[in-house]
């Protein structure tokens, strides 16, 4: 598993995440980051889940070695982070090598920062929320303060290695119609988008898809993100101010979080599919 | 994908699960699913962001609050009271679009013969759906259906009639199209913003009257609704 190292703890380092919900009835607070703006802004910088776990710092800024290469969000107070002794900019997605270190000074400006990692801490999830709760010991990473030594390790998110523009599909409701060999060629086929797309739907150029039809007998229902196959054999994906309803099958569909990266492509840009 | 099978109001249905992003949902009779689909859209469940309610499927699209045990509470759904329903006249002037040539070469009937049939025939608001203000109408002749367009056109006019494989539909909004262009009417039905946007419930009876270029551009010019044409 690829890990940091923790090699000097700053004042109050924790693991965080959007805390634990609903408990108060048993006495046990919702703990979670302390700032639950700047921590969300560091997880979607990397297009994590707004309950991931999450490093907190507070005041004094850790001194962290990454022994595998990954990429880094930092929000929150500005703790004049470096890497590697190179000032770096906060609010950016920063990639890390192996052996890089992350330090910083003193907070200004702010009290709490936190650092957002691509991929999933290994961390104790307690009463369904991996933040740290120090009083009862629960939670993150052992559920203590991070100390000098500590070793974290995490999970690659499953997208690592892949290029940027390969966006995640999930089979639709009419999937099976495609031909085998289509099923196949939906991944490996670089389409480029359409300059005729907008709000609506993106149309995609490239090789065209064998399904054993291309008419619905109905119009049935649509979403942001379903990828339909009209008799052209070329997809189209329905995007925010796509319709509700359609007749062309729905051979896939790809999840809100990578409609948002689909969406940053420029027109005539590149983009291709992996099902999962 | 899961699927399993669903008991509600001695109606039998079938909901499939795809990756617990969203369900659909089908009935095993006819005509069942329209008072399903109103029943979960006014129940306003926390795990369901969307409800879409076609003529053969509800699409309920879930949040995180979602987990497998939540579809029995559909079970304890209780139907209230049918509405009534209304006939509207829908006046359309049948206009030359490039479309009819596809329409005729694909039926194998006259434009005239199309008319006639269209006139001739009630026709029942099976849904809404595509875009605001689109009405799907049932009834449609067999002989009348045309496939979808392979490419949908860039731009239809809106209040464009147009024919989609079964169904006869009216475009409320300028938009996209993959059907077939037969006429236009010079009534807006959207009553935007209210809700719902325009006045037609599930059911509504829809009779065509052909009107001519000068009728159309009369009705036109006055800004009428379809509520007030019909009144």
């Amino acid at each position: 598993m690829p890990s940091f190292e923790i090699i000097k703890p700053g004042l109050l380092t924790t693991i965080q995440d959007a805390g634990r919900q609903g408990l108060a009835y048993y006495a046990i607070p919702p703990s979670g980051a302390m700032d639950s703006n700047a921590a969300r802004i560091a997880l979607l910088l990397l297009n994590q889940a707004g309950d991931a776990p999450l490093i907190e710092c507070t005041s004094v800024a850790p001194t962290i070695k990454f022994h595998d290469a990954t990429k880094i969000a930092i929000s929150g107070a500005d703790f004049q982070w470096t890497l590697n002794d190179a000032p770096v900019v906060v609010h950016t997605v920063i990639s890390v090598q192996p052996g890089d270190t992350l330090s910083g000074k003193m907070a200004t400006n702010g009290l709490r920062g936190y650092l957002a990692i691509n991929g999933t801490l290994l961390v104790d999830k307690v009463y369904n929320s991996y933040a740290t709760y120090l009083n009862a010991g629960i939670g993150g990473y052992k559920g203590r303060v991070l100390k000098k030594g500590d070793i974290i390790e995490w999970e690659s998110s499953k997208e690592e290695g892949y290029p940027v523009n390969t966006i995640p599909l999930l089979p639709g409701p009419e999937f099976r119609w495609l031909s085998a060999a289509a099923q196949h060629q939906l991944q490996d086929i670089t389409y480029t988008i359409g300059s005729d797309s907008n709000r609506m739907g993106l149309r995609l150029r490239g090789e065209r898809l064998e399904s054993t039809s291309y008419q619905l007998e109905h119009s049935l229902p649509v979403l942001p993100g379903f990828v339909q196959l009209p008799p052209s054999g070329l997809p189209l994906i329905l995007l925010q101010d796509g319709q509700v309803s359609g007749g062309y099958p729905r051979i896939a569909y790809l999840r809100e979080r990578y409609l948002a990266v689909l969406n940053q492509i420029p027109l005539g840009g590149e983009v291709r599919f992996r099902l999962t | 994908m899961t699927s399993k099978s669903l008991h509600l109001n001695n109606s039998d249905f079938e909901v499939q699960n795809f990756n617990n992003d969203f369900l659909l949902i089908r009935a095993m009779e006819e005509g069942t699913l329209a008072t399903l689909g109103k029943l979960l859209f006014e129940k306003q469940f926390d795990f369901i962001d969307e409800v879409i309610v076609t003529e053969q499927e509800i699409c309920l699209k879930l949040n995180e609050l979602f987990d497998d045990q939540k579809p029995e509470l559909f079970t304890k759904l209780q139907a209230s009271n049918q509405s009534v329903t209304n006939t509207y006249r829908l006046p359309i002037y049948f206009s030359d679009h490039d479309d009819w040539q596809k329409v005729c070469a694909n039926t194998g009937f006259g434009k005239e013969e199309i008319i006639q049939q269209l006139l001739d025939t009630d026709f029942t608001v099976a849904m809404f759906g595509f875009l605001p203000g689109f009405i799907y109408l049932n009834g449609l002749p067999s002989g009348l259906h045309v496939p979808r367009k392979s490419v949908p056109a860039k731009y239809v006019k809106a209040n464009s009639v147009a024919i989609g494989g079964k169904y006869l539909g009216l475009y409320a909004l300028d938009s996209p199209g993959g059907w077939h262009v037969i006429g236009r009417v010079p009534l807006s039905i959207l009553q935007i913003p209210q809700l719902p946007p325009l006045p037609l419930n599930l059911e509504d009876r829809i009779q065509c009257v052909r009107i001519t270029a000068e009728e159309y551009a009369h009705i036109n010019a006055q800004q009428l609704n379809l509520i007030a044409y019909n009144a």
